[in-house]
């Protein structure tokens, strides 16, 4: 049995709303998540991102993120058709994908499951909350021993 | 007195003493009583035979003459007695008595003669019969003639009236054809009926400035128009006087078709070979109103079925701006649901933030006020949240299913009780309440009226809840009530509608969106709710659920 430990690989933040990429900051760091956080303002950039195209053509495509926190209303491409692309493609389909967005309709809930997605959190209005929100996510995502993450031994 | 006593009586007193052979005076001592009686029996028998309505005529087989007749004959046959009598029958060119040969053919030994002329210019009618009889050793024939011009009239009369309502008939089960059609054929059917050649109707267009012409022949084109012109022509007098005209040859019969006062056609035949009659004028004028009902039923079915159509099409267009409206409103709560409440986030969040990173530097009244501004934001997510709830159960379908409520209310209690506990409160629930519901909207609606009655409690030292049934016939009626703080009855409507409170959220939390959901949730199981309270004593929900037959149409 491995020892738990916490990763401290890349965390994809994909939103496109300044102020809830701050307040995700700030919960991070609340929580003293330090990991590299890099962000995305719109599907079709996180999926240049992730691919390394585009403007991140310059990006070693091996540093994949640990876990990517996608809204689902996004710019471009949205959130639904990135989580698909993600799930598609076999150097990305084992990342966890939190989905983090405002939506509670059942379509948007059953659809991101239905694509692989691993957590579905909505954002509260309550700021504590949402701190709370995602130290449990950082909990349980980070820790590495059960999650298969390519490139790990 | 009658026109048959020609002999007067001392004529008749003459011949009598001739036949005896004695003057009057012998007479009357006559020796011979039983020939008296006799000729008094002939002379009776012979008066009576000259008075009856029927022709009687008395031949002699063997040489095929008339023997005797009576006056009868001679009026029917139109002949002098003293022409008739002796006559050859055999093979006399004479038409009054070529009845003879046809009668002895006749195995009824019966002829019926039509068409005789007459006094009157109406045909008439005999019927001859013909009987053996033997008078004195000798065989005679007696031939018996009846004028049955009446009955034979009353016949064709009959006739003619069962063609009429045949024609009729025929004319309205003529289905899916052309108006022009109709006409056309109930006008051949008139021409035929009055043995016209031709039929025309003419209708008044409805602004009464021309005409439409149909005939019984088909040289006219459908519909023909034409103008009103003539104003001393027939159709023109007939549509001013309303009452027909019955012209000689060739003018023909013009009558009128009128609906109420208003004469709206005029209907005209023509070369009929005799002149036209009252009974011609009838069966046209049956016909003609017939026909007209007809078109009229024809019209109002056309017009019914137009109507269906447009509404069919009216439907079908509402629908569809249904359709596009739930979509759009759909569009409309998604995007409610997501953009409305990021701004609160934000509010919430950054207040926040300023209260733990500057919180040293503002004041107490500051940091105060930065709380208020949060626990705003968070009221308004819970409304909007509400709103979502309110128009997500709008639209959702209904799934009923078989459960226990008590079950439920336990449940919903419980959850409460866990989520803001209580020491002092008295639940009582009803057990084994079955309904037959959606049991995710039933709990919404058990979670509001309970949770309300927890909260309006909350100030009383020893709350009571209690939820049970009540059953009166066929309808069962559920009930929550408690002995909280109650309300005012005269607000009693305004407790269902969505933002409506009748406490501040200062005493009683709340977005006041919750009762609204539960009314909607139980107007979409068929169901009624309403409420009664009084303030300081407490507030009673009561609610029904409509049964299943009835949603399972929806």
């Amino acid at each position: 049995m491995n020892e738990p430990v916490i990763s401290k690989g890349t965390i994809l933040l994909v939103e496109d709303n300044r102020d809830d990429e701050l307040l995700t900051l700030r919960a991070f760091s609340k929580n003293r998540i330090a990991n590299p956080i890099a962000v995305c303002r719109d599907g079709q950039e996180a999926l240049d991102y992730l691919f390394a195209r585009g403007s991140y053509a310059e990006r070693r495509q091996e540093d994949l993120p640990v876990i990517i926190l996608l809204d689902l209303k996004l710019p471009k491409v949205d959130g639904l058709e990135v989580l698909r692309e993600i799930r598609s493609e076999e150097k990305t389909q084992l990342i966890p994908v939190i989905i983090l967005t405002t939506s509670i309709e059942d379509e948007d809930v059953i659809g991101s499951y239905k694509l692989g997605a691993n957590s579905y959190i909505r954002k509260p209005v309550d700021f504590t909350e949402f701190v709370e929100a995602v130290r449990t996510l950082g909990n349980y995502w980070l820790l590495l021993n059960t999650n298969p993450l390519p490139g790990t031994p | 007195m009658n026109r048959r006593s020609e002999k007067t009586l001392e004529e008749q007193l003459r011949l009598r003493e001739k036949i005896l052979g004695l003057g009057e005076t012998s007479f009357r001592k006559s020796y011979y009583p039983e020939l008296r009686v006799r000729l008094l029996e002939l002379e009776r028998f012979r008066f009576i035979l000259d008075q009856i309505s029927v022709g009687i005529i008395i031949i002699d087989p063997k040489t095929d003459t008339i023997v005797d007749l009576n006056q009868e004959t001679c009026h029917l046959l139109k002949k002098q007695q003293k022409e008739l009598r002796n006559m050859q029958l055999r093979g006399n060119p004479d038409n009054s008595v070529a009845w003879y040969a046809r009668v002895q053919e006749s195995d009824e030994g019966m002829v019926i003669i039509d068409n005789l002329p007459s006094d009157n210019g109406e045909p008439m009618a005999l019927e001859i019969t013909m009987h053996h009889a033997i008078f004195g050793g000798e065989e005679y024939r007696i031939a018996i003639i009846r004028d049955i011009t009446r009955q034979r009239s009353a016949e064709r009369t009959l006739i003619r009236t069962k063609d009429m309502f045949e024609s009729v008939i025929r004319i309205s089960s003529i289905q899916h054809a052309p108006e022009d059609d109709i006409l056309s054929a109930a006008l051949r059917e008139a021409a035929a009926l009055t043995q016209s050649s031709d039929a025309y109707c003419a209708i008044l267009s409805p602004d009464e400035s021309f005409f439409s012409i149909s005939s019984s022949f088909d040289e006219i084109p459908a519909m023909e128009r034409l103008s009103r012109a003539d104003k001393n022509g027939p159709w023109e007098r007939v549509i001013r006087e309303g009452i027909p005209i019955i012209g000689e040859n060739p003018e023909g019969m013009y009558l009128p078709i009128s609906e109420g006062e208003r004469v709206v056609a005029v209907i005209s035949l023509k070369g009929k070979e005799r002149p036209y009659d009252e009974f011609d004028l009838r069966v046209a004028t049956y016909l003609g109103e017939s026909l007209w009902q007809i078109l009229l039923r024809r019209r109002a079915e056309e017009k019914l079925r137009e109507l269906n159509e447009q509404l069919e099409e009216r439907v079908f267009e509402r629908t569809h701006e249904l359709a596009t409206l739930n979509n759009e409103l759909e569009a409309f709560t998604y995007s409610v649901s997501h953009d409305l409440r990021a701004p609160l986030r934000s509010i919430n969040g950054f207040s926040l933030a300023i209260q733990e990173d500057y919180g040293d530097e503002l004041s107490g009244e500051a940091v105060e006020y930065l709380g208020r501004i949060r626990s705003a934001s968070e009221r308004m997510g819970t409304l909007i949240d509400d709103l979502l709830l309110l128009s997500r159960i709008s639209r959702a379908e209904l799934r009923r299913q078989e459960f226990s409520l008590s079950d439920l209310a336990h449940e919903v209690i419980n959850e409460i009780q866990e989520q803001e506990p209580r020491e002092h409160a008295t639940v009582t629930i009803e057990e084994g309440i079955v309904v037959s519901a959606d049991r995710g909207l039933m709990r919404s609606v058990l979670w509001n009226l309970l949770s309300n009655a927890w909260k309006f409690t909350s100030r009383k030292d020893s709350p009571e809840i209690s939820f049970y049934s009540q059953k009166d016939g066929e309808k069962t009626t559920y009930i929550i009530s408690d002995n909280g703080d109650g309300f005012d009855m005269a607000y009693e409507k305004k407790l269902f509608l969505p933002f409506s409170r009748l406490h501040t959220t200062d005493e009683f939390p709340g977005t006041g969106i919750g009762l609204a959901t539960t009314a909607r949730i139980i107007q979409k199981h068929h169901g009624e709710i309403h409420a009664e309270g009084k303030i300081g004593v407490g507030a009673t929900f009561y609610f029904t659920l409509g049964t299943k037959e009835v949603t399972e149409y929806e």
